[in-house]
């Protein structure tokens, strides 16, 4: 690991130990046994302390981190208790660095490399514009989906590397509809995003089949030094490609799925499909359109059924029809 | 546990079952610590949730010795007497206890907040560290 790339974790350790509201005024003996923890190596005082001055006063930073010390709590805090360095945003700097990346990353058009990150570079790009407006009088002039903050995106990195080394985890997972705590082990094999939402996809031993973990759910976790396993291609692909969302109905399989939709929910549809499966099977005079997918059953799909319940109609399968009608008579009891 | 001391070893524990409210999920053995991980579910027996918070003695019993680990950090958890109080039923809440490194060869261990103590201190009986069960850390 590069020293800048280190020097950067470390001043996102100290942050998140200053901002910790459950144990607040940490030490320095604290701060250095966490960087110590979570950077696998030691650091002396004088490492940390540099680190605090540099987030302090540092103009490259930028941070300006209003960190203080009470002698009375013998810790340090921040005086402005809202200040975090995730919400610092870019500087002049960081944007023309940004900018000259963007410029190299440009000359690789047409290459497969190109193809691979085009989707990743479209949405930098965006957010790139949506920070620099031509006219900087005009103020913002694109506004992007983005969620104020990303519970869980601090595992980002890991599970990328243990993806890409094929490296199996263990993390604790707490499941927002069992209301319960696990330690699960994972072969992970994809990182999906699905509505500015992270997820993991793999194999868990302890349930014995592919399942997603949303990341704002997982607690610390650690690398394996054991087997990888690995899924059979067939059934991952079915996994990846197959699903709308990122939570498979269990138990079922690739199916047909049809819904009879408005002309002003066909409209949308045609023009922004749900799925690369979509297909119009027939359009009525008055605009109706019949449209099937070919996908494994998702609680995402579902949920997107229910919120346009007004605007169409689930005609296959059955089972799902029914579901889908349940659970909006549920839902209209809770509105009494 | 495993026997070689310069090795971290995690031990997963989904299965292990106690009559103390937090779920003990997993142990993790280094040369310089043992770590324990709980996870902890608001119950609907009290109004908002209750509360809880954690005995600044808690402690690893070794049972084949008796020696005793006395808890060194605590993160995530109140020490007591201050509590955090849960606002829902619904709350829930991770936390970890830090211990001295353990000994070589332990099989069984004890985490006692309170001895003898009731259901609502985090008393963890006959823990198994058993080689079969300990998985090595990268």
């Amino acid at each position: 690991m590069s020293l800048t790339k280190e020097a950067y974790i470390r001043y996102k350790i100290i942050d998140a130990c200053i901002s910790n509201s459950q144990e607040p005024y940490p030490t320095m003996d604290y701060l250095i046994d966490a960087c110590q923890e979570k950077l696998g190596h030691e650091f002396n005082k004088s490492t940390i302390q540099k680190d605090i001055k540099a987030m302090k006063y540092d103009e490259l930073l930028g941070f300006n981190a209003p960190i203080k010390f009470s002698k009375s709590n013998n810790g340090y805090y921040y005086s402005d208790p809202k200040y975090s360095i995730n919400k610092i945003p870019l500087n002049t700097t960081d944007i023309e660095a940004i900018n000259s990346a963007l410029e190299l990353i440009a000359e690789f058009k047409g290459t497969r490399l190109n193809e691979n990150i085009n989707h990743a570079l479209e949405k930098v790009l965006t957010e790139f514009k949506e920070y620099v407006p031509k006219n900087s009088s005009q103020g913002k002039i694109i506004q992007t989906d983005a969620p104020p903050s990303h519970k869980g995106f601090e595992h980002f990195e890991f599970f990328y590397n243990a993806t890409s080394q094929k490296i199996p985890v263990c993390f604790v997972h707490y499941s927002y509809s069992k209301r319960k705590f696990n330690s699960v082990i994972v072969h992970p094999y994809m990182l999906k995003e699905f509505q500015n939402h992270w997820y993991v996809v793999g194999y868990s031993e302890n349930h014995n089949q592919l399942r997603t973990f949303g990341l704002d759910r997982i607690y610390e976790p650690l690398l394996l030094k054991k087997d990888f396993i690995e899924a059979p291609t067939a059934q991952k692909v079915e996994y990846f490609k197959y699903v709308y969302g990122v939570y498979p109905i269990p138990k079922q399989k690739r199916q047909e799925i049809i819904f009879m939709v408005k002309p002003i929910l066909g409209d949308y549809l045609l023009a922004h499909p749900l799925h690369e499966t979509q297909h119009i099977k027939k359009k009525e005079s008055n605009g109706t359109l019949i449209i099937s997918l070919d996908l494994i059953p998702s609680k995402e799909l579902i949920n997107y059924f229910l919120s346009n319940a007004n605007l169409l109609k689930v005609l296959e399968p059955k089972w799902m029809q029914k579901e889908v009608t349940n659970l909006h008579l549920s839902a209209a009891r809770n509105e009494k | 546990m495993k026997n070689n001391p310069n090795i971290s070893f995690l031990y997963n524990l989904p299965e292990y079952k106690s009559n103390a409210s937090p779920k003990l999920l997993r142990i993790t053995t280094t040369p310089s610590y043992t770590k324990v991980d709980f996870g902890y579910q608001a119950t609907s027996y009290y109004i908002s949730g209750g509360w809880v918070r954690i005995e600044k003695n808690t402690f690893i019993r070794i049972v084949k010795t008796g020696e005793k680990l006395i808890v060194n950090r605590i993160e995530n958890i109140p020490i007591a007497p201050q509590r955090l109080d849960f606002t829902s039923t619904k709350d829930w809440l991770y936390f970890s206890l830090y211990f001295p490194p353990l000994p070589k060869d332990i099989e069984i261990i004890d985490l006692i907040e309170a001895e003898k103590g009731d259901t609502k201190d985090f008393n963890y009986f006959k823990i198994e560290l058993s080689q079969n069960n300990a998985i090595e850390l990268c």
